[in-house]
């Protein structure tokens, strides 16, 4: 793997400096709210997932949209991922400046801003993009031309979550004819996220749903390639589904992600992978039936993730029942028998770890419960913050 | 009102030179997600504000937690507020960067170096805090003390939200007392936020709750001043309940933030208050019964949020997508521009770290949101440095 660019190590200074003179200390004496990593649960996380793949005929791409660090994505290649998957354009970028090679944006791009910059970054590392539509192919196309790039294309069938997603057969054969003849693309296969998987909890139905699924989506490549378009690379899966999933001898890589850092509500269903992300918080305020922390749907965003229980909690005192999430605060039933008193800090599993992660702007990376180093969370937020313009400078 | 200082001219030169090359296109130029902020809205939200608090025996005090934009609360300050209405202490420091004098963070502070950032920001500053516990009296005191400072204090009155804050008038005089006898501490008053009231959208139910919550308020300052602590601030009040409370006698200021940027909750209680802010978002995918745009729960937050102009069912929120019924007869086409109505804007606003400010259709302007996610040590780390 290359070096980091200098984005990142510059990143990780920035950070260092703002935060850095917790390395050292407690994670308990840390300015709370604080994202805390324990690096020791991540890297044994990412062990088990590489002891599974030789079983695997899969490849595993990391996904890195649930944690958006640079250091976290070298990590997932240091054990055993041979890319990268991300959301948006801008994870990308900022992962092959981490040092990533092969970068699958398993999303649609459209706006020109975003088709130019994959084309640009298309220049430095292979750079794969779903399409499902052939307006968006053809504009795609385009953009590689005019940057002397080639992108690879993915086509995005919708195995059943209905999201994105060429809708039938006959739609995917279509969009892959065009692909397949316009400049500046190579048309290398399809992608089906089988995210409506993960919205079943009960294992048994998640099976079947992900057979059907992943049935369906062979089908499709069986299809095109009947129609003389190989498809070389066949993408899907999620951390729910993943053993399955990459066991089918028809997959050729897996795009999963939360495996790596894990929440309350992956854990529900894959508890082989461990919670590394959590969060340090202060008891602010405590009333005879009832505690508030200093932290709340700001902080831990939607924590209704489909009606499943995995609500944030306080470690240690899982039982303490939800009274209101608030903006700031996040209050629990607690009657006297609670011993939690103004001050102390607690550690607090946030439910659905993307949202806070998307929050903060740096993860405390804690071992035996001391922090260790300080990483940057990047890119921060749904805006660009100028990641186009340092490409077109070569930066 | 001071002119800001560094911290905010610089935030604003570099959300100018990441995004400056946006600033003078029309909203279907722009990349997306995009925070909008209609100005022309936002100065018709203050204006009403302005008029309606004309005559009245409160003062305003604008909550920033809800924009966190130092453009947006000097604004305020322009249309009549005294000061501003804080969340976190690193809001209340970026304020006072931004030139305002008068700083309430209205929640309880707790922790060595959050008591360390008021008590420093208190020496340049008319720094205030509220507590409902004799411990975060006792850390205060200690960290006024040391900086050479002093910090005004408020006791946290609970009305009936049942979050923070005391139950009963006995517990507030107990802690009046020792905050009284504090050093470094100056006792102001009490501070309580009707904000189960801005869950009721009935306005009959809503106003007798209302009352019922500033008679319970003003209960406890007539009890503490019985008892020879008066207050000189008795402070309540949100978007929801502003105009009932701010005529209640013996209610000194109020607190509202939400009337300036507005989201569909607080349009359900108060739609005199216009949309300023909203997420632009293209549609990324079109299928024969839906539209897919790439803004999801990542980006709105939370409470999610409907379309502008386009009166399409919710199909699903996903993490980076959300999906709206729209059959054949809706023209929208891939690569076309939607606005998102927020349900609640304060989630959507915590994600991003600028506005694209518009005006007459096209970007006047990108703003930053300070003080950006929970965590931002480095702001007391500045404050030490004297800087």
């Amino acid at each position: 793997m290359r070096d980091p660019a200098p984005i990142i190590t510059e990143a990780h200074g920035r950070v260092r400096e703002l935060y850095g003179s917790a390395i050292g200390q407690s994670k308990y004496d840390v300015v709370t709210p604080a994202l805390v990593i324990d690096r020791d649960v991540l890297i044994a996380n990412l062990a088990y997932m590489q002891s599974r793949l030789p079983e695997l005929h899969a490849r595993l791409r990391g996904h890195v949209k649930n944690h958006k660090s640079p250091h976290i994505a070298r990590l997932q290649v240091e054990h055993g991922a041979f890319g990268i998957c991300a959301a948006t354009i801008w994870e990308a970028i900022v992962m092959v400046r981490a040092g990533a090679d092969d970068v699958l944006i398993s999303n649609q791009l459209v706006d020109p801003h975003k088709r130019r910059a994959a084309a640009l970054l298309a220049r430095e590392a292979n750079v794969i993009v779903n399409v499902d539509d052939i307006g968006d192919a053809e504009a795609l196309s385009a953009a590689a031309v005019k940057a002397g790039s080639t992108l690879g294309i993915l086509v995005e069938v919708d195995t059943g979550m209905h999201r994105a997603g060429v809708d039938s057969p006959d739609e995917a054969l279509a969009v892959a004819r065009t692909v397949q003849d316009l400049p500046g693309l190579r048309m290398d296969g399809l992608s089906g996220y089988e995210g409506h998987c993960s919205l079943e909890m009960d294992e048994e139905q998640r099976h079947r749903k992900q057979e059907l699924a992943i049935r369906y989506f062979v089908d499709v490549a069986d299809l095109l390639e009947a129609n003389g378009i190989p498809c070389p690379i066949l993408s899907a899966a999620g951390t729910a589904t993943a053993f399955w999933t990459g066991a089918n001898p028809r997959i050729t890589e897996l795009q999963l992600g939360s495996y790596a850092a894990m929440d309350d509500y992956h854990f529900l269903m894959e508890p082989r992978f461990k919670k590394a992300t959590s969060a340090v918080v202060t008891v602010i305020s405590r009333r005879k039936d009832r505690i508030v922390l200093n932290l709340g749907k700001k902080t831990f965003g939607a924590a209704d993730v489909g009606n499943i229980p995995a609500y944030p909690r306080i470690v240690g005192q899982e039982g303490l029942k939800p009274y209101r999430f608030d903006e700031e605060h996040a209050t629990y039933e607690a009657d006297a028998s609670c011993p939690l008193k103004v001050g102390d800090v607690v550690d607090f599993h946030l439910g659905y770890t993307p949202f806070a992660v998307n929050y903060f702007d740096a993860y405390h990376v804690v071992e035996d419960g001391r922090v260790v180093d300080i990483w940057p969370i990047m890119p921060r937020g749904p805006l660009h913050g100028g990641l186009l313009q340092s490409l077109e400078a070569g930066r | 009102m001071r002119d800001p200082m560094p911290l905010i001219t610089q935030a604003h030169d570099r959300v100018r030179s990441l995004y400056g090359p946006e600033i003078g296109r029309s909203r279907d130029d722009l990349t997306t997600p995009a925070l909008l902020l209609d100005l022309d809205a936002l100065r018709a939200n203050l204006d009403i504000m302005a008029a309606g608090m004309r005559g009245v025996p409160t003062t305003l005090r604008a909550h920033v937690k809800v924009h966190k934009s130092p453009h947006i609360a000097r604004m305020q300050i322009e249309h009549g507020a005294i000061g501003v209405g804080c969340a976190t202490v690193w809001e209340a420091i970026v304020m006072a960067r931004a030139g305002i004098g008068d700083v309430f963070v209205i929640n309880e502070v707790v922790g060595a170096e959050k008591t360390r950032a008021l008590a420093l920001l208190a020496r340049e500053a008319r720094v205030k805090t509220a507590v409902d516990d004799m411990v975060q009296i006792g850390e205060l005191s200690r960290a006024a003390v040391a900086a050479g400072s002093s910090i005004g204090v408020l006791i946290d009155v609970d009305e009936g939200m049942h979050r923070c804050g005391v139950a009963s008038a006995d517990e507030a005089l107990v802690l009046a007392r020792r905050i009284a006898d504090a050093p470094g501490l100056e006792f102001l008053g009490l501070t309580g936020y009707e904000g189960h009231c801005s869950l009721e959208f009935d306005e009959t139910k809503r106003h007798a709750l209302a009352g019922e919550a500033m008679a319970f308020l003003t209960g406890v300052s007539s009890h503490l001043a019985d008892n020879g602590y008066p207050s000189q601030i008795v402070s309540a009040a949100g978007t929801g309940t502003w105009e009932v409370t701010s005529r209640y006698p013996g209610v000194t200021e109020i607190q509202p933030g939400s009337y300036a940027t507005m989201d569909g909750h607080h349009r359900g209680l108060d739609p005199r208050f216009g949309w300023a802010v909203t997420v632009l978002s293209s549609v990324i995918s079109r299928r024969s019964d839906r539209i897919i745009l790439d803004a999801g729960s990542k980006t709105v937050g939370a409470s999610r949020g409907v379309l502008k102009d386009w009166d399409l069912e919710t199909y699903r929120f996903d993490e980076e997508h959300s999906i709206f019924l729209a059959d054949e007869s809706c023209p929208l086409a891939t690569g076309d521009k939607v606005e998102i109505l927020c349900n609640y804007t304060p989630f959507a606003i915590g994600y991003f770290e600028a506005y694209h400010v518009m005006e007459h259709g096209k970007t006047a302007d990108v703003w930053p949101i300070m003080p950006r996610g929970p965590e931002s040590r480095w702001l007391l780390d500045m404050l030490e440095r004297g800087e």
